[in-house]
């Protein structure tokens, strides 16, 4: 099950792949700080999660 | 709370905090990071990260402040800094990374708590110093393909390599300080004592090498320059053979 939520942004610009590779690939034209931003806060969730 | 309650609650956890993300992989490509109040185009680190690109064709067009431990850049160009290319206050590896065109630093460690592990990388062009040690902070320089150089032409203070107070340090593990070299003026390293600049010099080099010693231990090698006696890649690669038949 794909736990980590899909965070797509609109421009389609960088994508969360599935929880089996734990990243976040940013394609060309993408943000590196938005792709950090939903970094830590995917993360941030799934540790509110686990509390 | 019955004991299989309790054990699935765990079990639970441990699966989620495994689904935590831990990589963000650049394309080939150039990307920005965008300038912040300060004008400044550096992406702030703050959680345990793995950074990675397709090699020197993935170009980050700005800078990395490392403060968090557990970051990991590697595998991509670093470059047109309007600050330093990277600045660490934690432990962090750099590995095959090009740092150039950078406005102040190439790589910065500042504080007692910067332990930077730098491996196979290359600092050119920089305005200022190519890696600068201060504050307590460390570099640890390896890997031969490791060089610096044409930096330095923004002011007189500035070096290849620079440690620049007494507390600080730069380790070169299994390399020389000419892997600095064609820096602005000459200016290919500084020290502010003796011995900052430590070059391991009696080695074994790569993991799968070996130097034995029959009937000797390490002690043979004494004397050396800056107490650098011996250096393994990894343990038990020089191996003491004290009792024979």
């Amino acid at each position: 099950m794909g736990a980590v939520v899909s965070a797509t942004n609109t421009t389609q610009k960088y994508k969360i792949l599935n929880d089996d590779e734990k990243k976040i690939h940013v394609n060309l034209g993408g943000s590196i700080s938005e792709a950090y931003n939903s970094f830590v806060q995917n993360n941030a969730k799934i540790k509110k999660k686990t509390k | 709370m019955k004991p299989t309650i309790l054990l699935y609650k765990i079990t639970q956890k441990l699966k989620k905090k495994q689904n935590k993300l831990t990589t963000i992989e650049l394309s080939e490509g150039n990307y920005s990071i965008q300038l912040d109040n300060n004008e400044d185009n550096q992406l702030h680190i703050e959680h345990p990260v793995t950074i990675t690109g397709k090699g020197e064709k993935t170009v980050v067009n700005g800078g990395f402040w490392i403060k968090s431990t557990n970051v990991c850049v590697k595998n991509l160009t670093i470059s047109n800094s309007t600050d330093n290319g990277v600045q660490g206050f934690a432990s962090c590896t750099l590995t095959n990374i090009n740092i150039k065109k950078c406005n102040h630093s190439g790589v910065v460690a500042i504080g007692n708590n910067a332990n930077l592990v730098c491996e196979n990388i290359v600092v050119s062009d920089c305005n200022l110093s190519g890696v600068l040690a201060e504050k307590g902070g460390t570099i640890t320089l390896k890997g031969s393909n490791t060089l610096i150089t044409k930096n330095c032409s923004g002011n007189i203070y500035s070096y290849g390599l620079k440690v620049s107070d007494e507390i600080s340090k730069i380790k070169l593990k299994n390399l020389t300080k000419n892997i600095s070299k064609d820096n602005y003026d000459g200016r290919n390293w500084f020290e502010s004592k003796e011995n900052q600049i430590i070059e391991t010099t009696l080695k074994v080099s790569g993991e799968n090498a070996k130097i034995k010693l029959e009937n000797l231990t390490k002690d043979i090698s004494k004397g050396n320059e800056g107490g650098r006696n011996w250096y393994e890649s990894k343990e038990n690669q020089i191996i003491e053979t004290t009792l024979r038949f």
